[in-house]
């Protein structure tokens, strides 16, 4: 009986082992066809950077509103109170309150929120590009546009991370804190915040890569510029370059970006004025109510690389400073006739007016690189480069497709000063918002003293993190030239989960 | 005995079916070819919800298994079993689709030992040991991130497109428990008293977690398989059987005892709402795992000054003169040093208490169970927040009566315009705790079978008229009599009653 059972024994066990080794290929078939793949093909990769949704948008407040062309005066509040019915995180960044800031809710723009991807959710999708771009089938040119775009996206989104959160960029500050850089999809990877100075070098090792794109912005007669492009890396350098006031480089990028696509749309015969809403508001013809409906946005040409400021709230609009509205040619400015845009407020069940700023949606304006900025780029670069003159040119094309034909298309200029002082305006009027907060950084810490803007200030109620003290007379609220409050914190719950490793900014 | 057993199961989904574009390996569609999209009267894009859906989803398993007993003397017995499932999750590693599950153990039967055969009022005595070890794994996630495909190519660049499913699970395997459990059956009396008596420990490894992550990594939080948990208890079981005369009856009592707490976890600080959700995101080391957290109550203060004052509810920090305000939002730091572990939301000690009688044809029985050691969050009053608006809860009068340094009541200051913080806190207050023993009448059945002398003509076998109720009553541990385990805001358990005959022919 017990030579039988060993006999049992040693039969069950071959068994099993032939049956192990059987079945492995009936086990490796996918549980689904078309959900939670692993990642095996280019074809994959290619689908997750197509998702632009995932890409498009970024929820930065200081971009929204931290700056002086964003104006929420008392007298609107006490129009429509319900705009904020406490301090919300649109409120502590327009009055620079960053103590409750950082406390209260998500930051959409750093974590993202649900569908939302925030700019490490973007960083995320690079990594796992890049990992897995050398491990899959599909052709060596597609595995180098793909790697390329990766380092792109990657770059792109640290550099719009550490000019928000972190301190901006200059010899004085290459010490103070960074960011955590995100190198891969490992969780081991260490959270803590790299040196400013790592961050660049991060930043700019990545854009290194990223220029080795050879895609062309025009494929098929369309614009694909919801991907990475020659165009689009190109004008980001551009931008990289042009913060780090280094002009030579700036101005060759923007060239290069120039090369391949520079048309601009001109609003004299392409814009138009639509009632996008049925409701008598006179909104700009790229207007579409629907903020979901991106068909304009695809459509438009000035776009290199489609990205987009996204105010953050839904009520809250872009509300122009006075000063912003002061700066434009009402009569013959067709930026202030489209885009300052009267009457949406009526809808708030309010008799008070004022104007909003609107471009795709009441939430989306451009940001990515496009040709009008390259062209800003261009100008400004040659203007401080000594070449003022041919600056004040090619920001007269930039004009002349702006205001109707007439005397006041051609700007002039006496000195390099002058001349740098109309190009930084017009740059004010033409990327409102999307580039001021980033604009206000460069100013205030670049070599020349003439572009600074010394104090930024606001007169709102009081508040406290929960209530605003409309009761109480306003007061003033200011942001000094080298505020350190040039950085918006860090969210609180980052810290915490991080076991303190990941540092607050210091204020 | 050994086996294998192969299954092989596809589900396949399909929404409208007529489609363009059909792509069978990747189950995606193509548009409609004039477009999908239309204006609506609010001139935003309407999308015909034609839109195909295909799905196919494949479940395999593989198993094999074997068990061997042997009974020496009809006294002693040895068993083993081994048994490997296998499914085919993804992964890169092959070898880690095999569960390795096996279990040995022994059985004495020692009423059938020489030296117990005087003893005439034992029936039967038996004593186990068995040693086991299963376990689970997550087939949702993997080693690596995983992706989803888009259904259909993007609406306006006419893209495949495609979004990550999981961010991946570094430390994914099999949450593993090895169970040792030693136990007693027995029979006295001639029948007259049975039962048996249990004791087990569970020792849990490499169990799921959700952990919170800082979002660096992508995403907020992601489960890992990184707790040790040990789980241990003891279950008594006893039966009787006894005639009163001509009165028949039949009882049995159960009781159980469990345990458990989490040993190891590797997480680095805890976030209020981690703790306050529960699940698996609020494991704490060295606490039960099912603990019930909460914010201590501090009362209110007056945060301004005396001439305008400014009154604003606070929970109590781990000083007794720190204290955090609701307004501030969450403390900074790890919730574990300012929330309170409340007790566990689970039964560590359940009973149950089963009786029938039977007289002739008449039966009666019913059933009592009672759980008793844990806690639950009785529901506060509901404050309504500015976008749902509901109807006050039955808590209304006691937030208006309240005294404000003990309990929550109404907001006391004119300067807020809503207290949009308190949510994060009200709910979760420590004065919401209560006392969860309860006791309940679950079942009262009375029954009477028609004699069969009166059914033989009839051709019907068997005639049965009963009459049950059931949760009929609970007996609850806390003043406002809110029943644990349906709270107030919930269906409450009805009572239940049936009436019925029952026909066999």
């Amino acid at each position: 009986m017990k030579r039988i059972s060993f006999l049992t024994i040693g039969y069950a066990m071959l068994a099993f082992v032939l049956a192990l080794t059987g079945c492995k290929r009936y086990l490796d078939v996918l549980p689904s066809k078309s959900t939670s793949l692993p990642i095996t093909s280019i074809e994959q990769l290619d689908a997750l950077l197509a998702k632009y949704t995932d890409f498009a948008e970024e929820y930065n407040n200081a971009a929204f509103l931290g700056h002086d062309d964003f104006e929420f005066s008392t007298t609107l509040y006490d129009a429509i109170p319900r705009f904020f019915p406490s301090p919300d995180k649109v409120l502590q960044t327009y009055l620079w309150d960053y103590d409750n800031y950082a406390k209260t809710g998500t930051d959409q723009f750093w974590s993202g929120n649900g569908n939302r991807q925030g700019e490490y959710g973007k960083i995320f999708r690079a990594n796992l590009v890049l990992a897995n771009v050398g491990k899959v089938s599909g052709t060596d040119a597609d595995k180098a546009r793909l790697t390329a775009e990766a380092h792109f996206i990657r770059a792109y989104s640290h550099w719009n991370l550490a000019n928000t959160y972190c301190l901006p960029y200059s010899d004085k500050t290459k010490q103070e804190p960074g960011l955590p850089l995100k190198k891969s999809n490992s969780y081991e990877e260490s959270a803590a915040r790299s040196t400013l100075e790592q961050t660049y070098q991060f930043i700019e090792s990545d854009l290194q890569e990223a220029l080795k794109c050879t895609t062309p912005l025009v494929n098929g007669g369309k614009n694909i510029h919801w991907r990475a492009n020659t165009a689009a890396v190109n004008g980001f350098a551009a931008r990289f370059y042009l913060n780090l006031n280094d002009y030579e480089k700036a101005l060759k990028y923007a060239n290069e970006a120039l090369k391949e696509w520079n048309v601009l749309v001109d609003y004299n015969t392409e814009m138009s004025e639509t009632d996008a809403m049925g409701a008598g508001i006179l909104f700009p013809s790229c207007f579409i109510f629907d903020a979901a409906d991106y068909s304009q946005r695809i459509a438009w040409k000035e776009t290199m690389y489609m990205r987009f400021l996204y105010s953050a709230n839904v009520g809250m609009m872009y509300f122009p400073s006075q000063q912003l509205l002061g700066l434009y040619d009402q009569q013959h400015d067709l930026r202030y006739k489209y885009h300052m845009v009267e009457g949406v407020l009526k809808m708030f069940g309010t008799t008070y007016e004022y104007p909003v700023y609107a471009f795709f949606s009441l939430n989306h304006l451009p940001s990515g690189p496009s040709t009008a900025e390259m062209f800003l780029i261009k100008a400004e670069c040659q203007a401080r480069l000594g070449n003022y003159t041919e600056g004040i040119k090619t920001l007269n094309l930039l004009r002349a497709k702006r205001l109707t034909p007439g005397a006041w298309v051609d700007l002039a200029a006496a000195d390099k000063s002058q001349a740098i002082h109309h190009i930084l305006e017009e740059r004010r009027r033409e990327l409102p918002f999307s580039q001021r907060w980033f604009d206000l950084r460069r100013y205030n810490n670049n070599e020349d003293p003439n572009d600074d803007v010394d104090n930024i200030t606001r007169t709102f109620y009081k508040i406290s993190s929960s209530a605003i003290y409309n009761q109480e007379p306003p007061i003033q609220y200011v942001l000094g030239k080298q505020s350190r409050k040039y950085a918006l914190p860090i969210n609180e719950n980052e810290i915490t989960v991080s076991g303190g490793v990941i540092q607050q900014n210091t204020y | 005995m050994a086996g294998a057993e192969i299954i092989n199961t596809i589900l396949k989904g399909t929404t409208n079916p007529i489609v363009y574009g059909y792509n069978d390996d990747k189950l995606t569609v193509g548009n409609f070819p004039n477009g999908i999209t239309v204006k609506n009267w609010m001139n935003s894009n309407y999308s015909f919800n034609y839109t195909s859906v295909f799905s196919q989803r494949t479940s395999r398993f593989f198993s094999l298994y074997g068990n061997a007993a042997y009974t020496f003397d009809s006294k002693y017995t040895l068993s083993a079993s081994v048994r490997s499932d296998a499914s085919n999750l993804i992964t890169d590693d092959p070898a880690l689709r095999y569960s390795p599950f096996w279990s040995v153990g022994m059985r004495w039967q020692l009423h059938r030992e020489k030296f117990l055969h005087q003893a005439d009022w034992l029936d039967q005595l038996s004593f186990r040991l068995t040693y086991g070890y299963n376990g689970n794994i997550d087939k949702s996630t993997s080693f690596k991130p995983l992706i989803s495909l888009g259904t259909i190519p993007d609406l306006y660049t006419n893209n495949n497109v495609a979004t990550i499913s999981s961010y991946g699970n570094p430390t994914l395997r099999w949450e593993k428990t090895g169970t040792v459990n030693a136990g007693i059956d027995y029979m006295l009396l001639g029948g007259k008293l049975f039962g048996k008596i249990d004791y087990y420990r569970k020792d849990g490894k490499d169990l799921l977690a959700q952990i919170s992550i800082p979002s660096i990594n992508g995403t907020t939080s992601q489960k890992f398989n990184n707790a040790v948990m040990v789980n241990h208890g003891i279950e008594l079981e006893l039966g009787t059987t006894h005639n009163f005369g001509k009165i028949k009856w039949m009882g049995s009592l159960n009781f159980s005892y469990n345990k458990n707490k989490i040993l190891d976890l590797y997480r680095i600080s805890n976030s209020p709402s981690d703790l306050s959700s529960g699940g698996t995101s609020g494991y704490v080391e060295n606490r039960n795992s099912q603990t019930l957290w909460a914010y201590k109550y501090a009362g209110m203060y007056n945060l301004g000054t005396q001439a305008t004052p400014n009154w604003q509810p606070m929970i109590q920090g781990a000083g007794k003169d720190t204290r955090y305000a609701f307004s501030d939002g969450w403390p900074k730091g790890n919730a574990t040093d300012y929330m309170v572990d409340m007790g566990t939301r689970i039964a560590p000690y359940t009973v149950g208490f089963f009786n029938q009688f039977a007289y002739r044809e008449l039966e009666l029985s019913f059933m009592i169970t009672g759980k008793f050691g844990h806690v639950f969050r009785r529901h506060s009053f509901n404050y309504p927040d500015i976008k749902n608006k509901a109807l006050p809860n039955a808590r209304y009068e006691e937030v208006l009566n309240g005294d404000p340094m003990t309990m929550l009541t109404l907001p006391r200051n004119n300067i807020e315009a809503n207290y949009g913080s308190w949510f994060l806190f009200y709910p979760y207050l420590d004065y919401l705790t209560e006392k969860a023993d309860h006791i309940r009448l679950q079942e009262l059945n009375l029954s009477y079978n028609l004699p069969a002398r009166f059914l033989s003509r009839s051709g019907i076998n068997t005639l049965r008229v009963y009459a049950q109720g059931n949760n009929l009553f609970v007996l609850t541990n806390n003043k406002y009599h809110e029943d644990p385990e349906t709270p107030l805001g919930n269906y409450r358990l009805q009572a239940a009653y049936t009436l019925g005959f029952k026909l066999i022919f």
